[in-house]
């Protein structure tokens, strides 16, 4: 479960300060899938970025299963995203000289996996998204649904409890994001994994169990 | 982990060829110049030890004028350098008081002079410097004419006067063989002995310095020069063995005290004295190279900190990335650190090795560039450069060192980076 209670987010984005969340509570139980909906600059992104522990508030508490991850260290945090995380972005986001396989080695190699280990479960991941046949093609040897699948399969490298995917079709052909969005469902059944997604897109967001409107960085109850 | 990052940052320099490249070549250059500079010069600290160590540190040189000064200071080394270099005009020293010192084992006398030179075979005349030598001189101080080899024809007589024996290299210039006659100025000199080339022995033995002016060198009895130019009884240079038994120092001072007696002020030095001033003037002038040479280095290293900030800026996504896939900032801040280290320490090996072989090339250039040996009144330094493992580890590793410092700060600035603005930053 996370929770979040009365969460507020401030940025500086030069010379002018952006309100990105303005008090946001939010709870979101272990196997849901939930589709987080609002329009650009709505403050979607930097919700993702604190339930997946990559950003903190500056008030209110963000707590992750039982623990509030809102005033822990960067180390913590760190660990958290790598453990019990994993997220997928809309610019699929992989290191651009490593091949696929190492992409996906690279989430359990910051665990300390060993290295045989880690290069099997790697294997196993890619040819469970269907791309047994790329493990040592690099990103720009991949088309863009296969790259988001790259992504997915690194997503997915340390079991994690949640997977948060910001925009995961966005850059994708309707049909390589139909793909990825069979496979994000496929996991929240067939796994039981909390899957959470960002999107500004009604598709995707029907794909969700629930959808959580936000609209200037306030959780909105419009579409209800 | 460590082996990992190992592993990528070889992998993310191997990525950015050209630019790791050229940031390693700053690193060869310096590291070069060092390795080169010192190996060189314990090569000829080396070299000079061993030279007078077989000349014997029982031997005490002795050269005419000056005052009654310690040979220390720049005064002792401008000394240093006059003894070596035969000293400045032949002046009239009676050596003969020295056998009332009953430490003096033998002594003998160089006389140096230029003069005009003439062969059948030489077109015109050649202007070379003439070594005179005290009958016995090459026997008693043999070491000091590195062994005096003949090869073809005899080595002096008591009662030779006007005959001549020649270096390997002045013979074959002057196209003469044994029994040929050499002109020097209006006098016929008979060819009796052409000497063994040093150079190839030279090569063969490594460190130690030899006598390559000999190859060079014109010799003739000391008395043919009095007939000659006039001025009996004058020297440039005396060499004296004393007994083992005897405290050169005193010796030294001695034989000076001696001849101010007679009002013939000499300068003495042991070869002691003089190996070691020789050494300490090398030590300074090797230092000094050194230092310029460091500079460079460090100059590499602010390269490799200019290549790692742009590493850093340009891959701020990517460290986003390892970031949000659990990457702590320790992994980031080993991983940019390895890199620059890796940087460091190819460029170490590499300049090493160039180092290594642009000291023994050097080696070579150097010592005929050197070469100022008896013949033409001092000695010639041919040396090969000395590579003690301390200064090969000592490199790598300081290259490493260097590298990695270089790295600190970019690496500190990717590691430091929110996870939220580097995956952000376009």
């Amino acid at each position: 479960m996370i929770k979040l209670d009365h969460v507020v987010r401030t940025y500086q984005m030069g010379k002018t300060t952006v309100q990105a969340l303005r008090g946001v509570d939010l709870e979101i139980h272990d196997g849901e899938l939930v589709a987080i909906m609002g329009p650009s600059g709505s403050g979607k992104s930097t919700l993702m970025h604190l339930l997946g522990g990559l950003d903190q508030p500056d008030e209110g508490s963000v707590v992750f299963g039982d623990q509030d991850i809102s005033k822990q260290s960067r180390d913590f945090l760190a660990e958290l995203r790598g453990k019990r995380v994993g997220f997928v972005f809309q610019t699929f986001s992989l290191i651009p000289t490593l091949t696929a396989l190492d992409n996906v080695e690279l989430p359990m190699m910051y665990q300390g996996v060993e290295r045989k280990v880690r290069r099997e479960r790697a294997q196993h991941l890619l040819e469970q998204v269907g791309l047994g046949d790329r493990l040592n093609h690099r990103p720009t040897e991949l088309s863009g649904g296969e790259q988001q699948r790259v992504a997915t399969a690194r997503a997915l490298a340390n079991d994690p409890e949640v997977l948060l995917a910001d925009e995961p079709t966005g850059n994708l052909d309707s049909k390589s994001g139909k793909q990825i969005m069979q496979l994000l469902t496929q996991l929240n059944e067939e796994k039981g994994m909390t899957v959470i997604l960002v999107t500004h897109d009604a598709t995707i967001a029907g794909y969700a169990q629930r959808t959580i409107h936000i609209f200037d960085g306030r959780i909105g109850d419009a579409a209800d | 982990m460590f082996r990992d990052n190992i592993r990528l940052a070889f992998h993310n320099i191997r990525h950015r060829q050209v630019r790791s490249w050229l940031t390693i070549l700053g690193i060869v250059v310096g590291v070069a110049a060092v390795v080169a500079l010192i190996s060189i010069g314990e090569g000829m600290q080396n070299s000079i030890e061993e030279q007078f160590e077989s000349i014997g540190y029982n031997t005490i040189i002795l050269s005419p004028g000056g005052s009654t000064e310690q040979a220390s200071g720049p005064e002792g080394r401008m000394g240093v350098l006059k003894a070596m270099f035969g000293g400045g005009k032949p002046a009239v020293v009676d050596l003969s008081v020295l056998d009332r010192l009953p430490q003096v084992v033998s002594f003998g006398a160089q006389r140096i002079e230029t003069g005009m030179i003439a062969s059948e075979n030489l077109d015109g005349q050649a202007f070379l410097r003439i070594t005179g030598l005290t009958y016995g001189m090459t026997d008693y101080f043999n070491a000091y004419f590195n062994g005096f080899p003949i090869a073809q024809g005899r080595n002096f007589d008591q009662s030779d006067r006007s005959v001549i024996v020649l270096g390997a290299q002045v013979a074959t210039d002057l196209g003469v063989a044994v029994g040929d006659q050499v002109q020097i100025e209006t006098t016929d000199f008979e060819v009796i002995g052409i000497l063994e080339s040093t150079a190839t022995e030279g090569k063969g033995t490594g460190g130690a310095m030899t006598f390559r002016g000999m190859d060079t060198g014109l010799f003739v009895p000391i008395e043919s020069l009095e007939t000659l130019y006039g001025g009996e009884g004058k020297i440039s240079q005396a060499l004296v063995e004393v007994t083992d038994q005897t405290d050169v120092v005193e010796a030294s001072q001695a034989i000076k005290n001696l001849f101010s007696q007679f009002e013939t002020p000499v300068q003495t030095i042991t070869a002691e004295e003089m190996s070691e001033q020789m050494k300490s003037v090398m030590a300074s002038i090797q230092m000094t190279l050194t230092a310029i040479a460091a500079i460079s280095l460090l100059v590499g290293a602010i390269g490799v900190m200019n290549t790692m900030f742009t590493s850093v800026l340009e891959r701020t996504r990517e460290i986003g990335i390892m970031k949000a896939i659990g990457a702590k900032d320790r992994h980031v801040l080993s991983l940019f650190m390895i890199e620059s280290g890796l940087l460091g320490i190819i460029g170490g090996a590499i300049g090493v090795l160039a180092g290594v072989a642009i000291s023994s090339l050097a080696g070579g250039v150097l010592s005929g560039a050197l070469a100022v040996g008896p013949g033409s009144g001092g000695i010639s330094v041919s040396f090969a450069a000395s590579y003690s493992p301390w200064l090969i580890i000592g490199a790598l590793l300081a290259s490493f060192v260097l590298g990695a410092i270089a790295g600190v700060l970019p690496a500190r600035r990717g590691a430091k980076l929110r996870p939220v603005e580097a995956l952000r930053y376009e």
